[in-house]
């Protein structure tokens, strides 16, 4: 334990462990498997580079999100640690021979699961001691998972094959079932499950409901002025985003931004970072934003749609209070957008007109990947989605439409596909609804749901609103409000200072110059 | 309707004035995306468009179509017989009307900078670089860079390493881009420095930018890459006084106008292969082929296709295009009848070069 401290503090330069870390790495270290099932940004990473460092050998973590994955190892080699490497399409067949070639001078190496699979690189990583298997986004495992990835069932023969090291499993969000699928596929032992506790209690949940979207968007207004920010806001749709950064504009909100998947990765990246440092206050998004972002001054986070589950809901105000501050979660439901997320359903699987019209017939085949994705145009998600089943059903050959006669086939597979998920969708969902109608307390109900201890939340200052009323939260902390976190001055500066002057502090600053901040 | 035209509007009223009629909402539409298609590469230069060939490409499909609707809707545009899109006398008032408003700044050269995205390289190596050294500048050396590119990321680190003094890298960059700069407008070269991110301000989005320009985020975006545009130009004329500028990669797709695809085509037509061999051998249409064939033809300076039309045939199909006065097939088909195929004569349309009267 004091060696594990000691470690923390010297390696990693933190001074305490955050919740849960501590029990991960020491069942881990006794040699059991692990679930973890924590929250984004509560230091995931740790659990495994810690344990990694004592057990010596290779450490192998798989993880589907290939970007996030090179962040990710970016991220660690920037804190000083070089020996770590990722293995994905991401990087060049020369970079990969590099690593392979030395890969006894790496103690993590991240792969995406394809890389995995390939039988040079399964060969490669045998001959090396591998002392820890790490699965990362382990729901992708379960087919009630919102992302089932076919090549994660095959990881545990991966694992036998690597001579069994002790596996850790780690995700963000499970129901009961999805848990069971990990611990089954992963054929764990003796394990150790952690679960970060859905109950946040440092979280006020709160759910009202309106006639309008007119009335929403003036109990939103109101309800703005009143609360602490940071704040996040989510709108539900694009379009959503930019309509409310700008309804707040007007009223007067001065550091408000938008931020949707549609934008381009550039603008996503600064407008994340324009939040994470405080320039920014409140930021209205669809659920395209949260992943991987760590910002622990999060007062409020605010949903002005219905999410589309549970796991969604809980994941995303989770985001809120991290520093363990009081915070507040408000879902703002108008009785009129009732049928609007079932429409995105719907709107979310690849449309069968032209699923029919691109897959029937021999019209793609031969034809290059990438100028299909030209020819029909599709949205972004949807075209990865088909891209996925397309490659599982092995028709893609070196970037080329390869289909063997296999055309109706395939596509009947891929429709029926659709269907079964668009199902599985739309009972999350119903859950979803019936937690937002249910007149009980939400926190015993999200507990229960979770198959969390369900406990007497009565003594609570601050529960939910069937508790106690979202007015008497707001009324009662509104006296409490901080100073917005917002370095206004910035904004001030900026409209004096001539452009030369600012590219000059950027880039002609001399060591003992003033910050021109 | 005017007060409410965005640049959106004005550029496909601009390239609906360039086209005349000969091509389909849908054709220019995929020529200011920027569409990796033989038919658009091939109307890019038939229509001189190469200033505004992609330049919406960031801007969602729906969302193009979406306005071009409320153009045609309005009656700005009219549709023809052959669904071929001209400008209505109100369309071309309002066109003129805009033609100041959203001037596309000279130094703005779409095929040659954004059709392969080479200012976007440019940008994110130039970016990173001001991010790193206003970094390193306070002895800051771990932050979440701009961008995550290996390429990018490479060349930042081989310059770091390549000058190893921080402040007199700090001095060269700043000189390169001041040159530039001062020789914009204020609001050019305030928004050009107001994208870039340091480590006491992270830098705006266009949407945040888009003030100076009466809330246009598009011509935000147009004004700044007109910006980089012309970085990279003077970047290349001078070397010698502009060594960082002139070190990022920016031709990462090799020769960019040609698709992946009719390179395929254009390999096993040199191997001898005929183009309905090469058809039948990749598993394509007979017509695809000959899309590959007409965009090599244009952008392909090496590519030698004598074999399917001789010299004098193309002189006499060009004589007939100028005295019909038409970049459209089917009249001039007609008035050949079946002395070529429609191969050959799209072959003779795109490869011409000279001038059209208007
Ligand atoms: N014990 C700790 N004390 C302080 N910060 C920590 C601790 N553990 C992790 N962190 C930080 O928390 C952040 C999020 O961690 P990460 O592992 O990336 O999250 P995730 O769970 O989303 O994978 C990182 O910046 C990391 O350095
Ligand atoms: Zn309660």
């Amino acid at each position: 334990m004091n060696n594990v401290l000691q470690i923390l503090k010297k390696d990693f330069g933190f001074d305490q462990f955050r919740e849960g870390q501590l029990e991960i790495i020491q069942s881990i270290l006794s040699g059991r498997d692990v679930l973890a099932v924590l929250p984004t940004g509560s230091g995931k990473t740790l659990c495994y580079h810690l344990p990694a460092k004592i057990f010596g050998g290779l450490t192998v973590i798989v993880s589907p999100l290939v970007s996030l994955m090179e962040d990710q190892v970016t991220q660690i080699r920037a804190n000083g640690d070089k020996a770590v490497a990722h293995i994905s399409s991401l990087i060049s067949p020369n970079e990969r021979k590099e690593i392979l070639k030395n890969i006894q001078s790496y103690h993590m190496i991240f792969l995406s699961p394809e890389m995995l699979a390939l039988p040079f690189i399964k060969q490669k990583l045998i001959s090396q001691q591998v002392s820890l298997f790490v699965v990362d986004e382990a729901h992708c495992i379960s087919q009630w998972g919102h992302e089932f990835r076919t090549d994660y069932l095959r990881l545990n023969d991966v694992r036998r094959e690597l001579g069994g090291p002790p596996c850790m499993a780690l995700t963000a969000t499970a129901t009961p079932e999805v848990e069971q699928d990990i611990r089954r596929y992963l054929e764990m032992q003796n394990e150790s499950v952690y679960r970060a506790p859905v109950n946040r209690s440092n979280i006020y949940m709160a759910m009202e409901t309106v006639k309008t979207p007119r009335e929403k968007d003036a109990f939103f207004l109101d309800v703005m002025k009143k609360i602490n920010h940071p704040t996040v806001v989510y709108t539900g749709t694009r379009k959503g985003t930019v309509y409310y950064a700008n309804l707040l504009q007007k009223e007067g909100f001065l550091h408000v931004a938008f931020y949707h998947g549609g934008m381009t990765k550039e603008d996503r990246l600064l407008i994340q970072q324009q939040f994470i440092r405080d320039e920014v206050d409140v930021i209205c998004c669809t659920n395209a934003f949260g992943m991987g972002i760590n910002k622990p001054n999060i007062r409020s986070v605010i949903h002005l749609n219905l999410p589309s589950s549970i796991e969604q809901y809980v994941q995303e105000i989770g985001r809120a209070g991290r520093d363990q501050e009081q915070s507040l979660a408000l879902l703002i439901n108008s009785e009129e957008d009732r049928f609007l997320p079932i429409s995105f359903i719907e709107n979310e699987f690849p449309n069968e007109t032209w699923l029919d019209h691109m897959l029937s017939g021999e019209r793609i085949d031969g034809l290059a990947v990438e100028e299909v994705r030209q020819l029909y145009q599709i949205d972004e998600t949807q075209w990865k989605m088909l891209m996925f089943y397309l490659e599982k059903e092995n028709v893609i050959k070196k970037g080329y439409f390869d289909f063997k006669g296999r055309t109706n086939t395939v596509l009947a597979k891929i429709k029926k596909h659709f269907t079964r998920r668009q199902n599985d969708k739309i009972t999350q969902l119903n859950r979803m609804n019936n937690l937002l109608h249910s007149k009980e307390c939400i926190r015993n109900n999200i507990s229960y749901y979770f198959g969390d201890d369900v406990q007497n939340y009565s003594e609570m200052t601050w529960c939910c609103s069937a508790c106690q009323e979202f007015d008497s939260y707001v009324q009662e902390r509104k006296g409490l409000r901080k100073g917005e976190a917002i370095k206004t001055q910035i904004e001030s500066n900026s409209h004096q200072e001539s452009w030369r002057d600012r590219l000059q502090s950027m880039l002609l600053r001399r060591n003992g110059d003033k910050n021109s901040e | 309707m005017i007060n409410g035209m965005t640049s959106l509007h004005y550029i496909i009223l601009q390239t609906t004035y360039a086209i005349q009629g000969d091509r389909t909402i849908n054709g220019i539409i995929h020529i200011l995306r920027g569409k990796r298609s033989a038919q658009t590469i091939q109307d890019i230069s038939l229509f001189q468009l190469e200033q505004s060939a992609a330049i919406l490409k960031n801007e969602p499909k729906k969302y193009v179509d979406a306005k071009a609707n409320e153009l045609l809707e309005n009656g700005w545009i009219v549709e023809n017989s052959d669904r071929g899109v001209n400008l209505s006398t109100v369309g071309n008032m309002a066109r003129e009307k805009l033609l100041e408003k959203y001037n596309i700044p000279d130094t703005y050269h779409g095929l040659k900078y954004e059709w392969n995205h080479s200012s976007y390289y440019f940008w994110e190596q130039l970016s990173l670089l001001v991010q790193t050294i206003s970094y390193l500048k306070d002895k800051q050396s771990a932050f979440i860079p701009v961008s995550y590119d290996r390429i990018a990321q490479n060349k930042v680190k081989q310059l770091l390493q390549k000058y190893h003094d921080i402040d007199y890298i700090g001095d060269q960059v700043y000189q390169e881009i001041e040159r530039v700069l001062s020789n914009k407008t204020e609001k050019e070269a305030t928004l050009f420095v107001n994208r870039l991110t340091s480590n006491f301000r992270t830098g705006r989005t266009f949407d945040q930018l888009s003030s100076i320009y009466y809330g246009d985020r598009l011509y935000t975006s147009i004004v700044f890459r007109s910006t980089l545009h012309d970085m990279i130009a003077k970047a290349n004329e001078d070397r010698k006084n502009n060594p960082i500028l002139s070190y990022f990669q920016i031709d990462r797709d090799g020769t960019f106008t040609i698709t992946q695809t009719s390179t395929v085509t254009k390999k096993l037509f040199e191997e001898g292969y005929s183009l309905d061999e090469i058809a039948k051998r990749r598993n394509l249409k007979h017509s695809t082929i000959e899309d590959h064939v007409i965009e090599l033809a244009i952008h392909d300076p090496n590519f030698n296709f004598d074999s399917f039309i001789t010299g004098e045939q193309l002189q006499e199909i060009e004589k007939e295009m100028k005295r019909l006065n038409t970049r459209k097939l089917k009249p001039i088909k007609d008035e050949f009848g079946d002395k070529y195929t429609y191969f050959q004569i799209r072959l003779a349309i795109s490869s011409y070069k000279g001038e059209w009267s208007q």
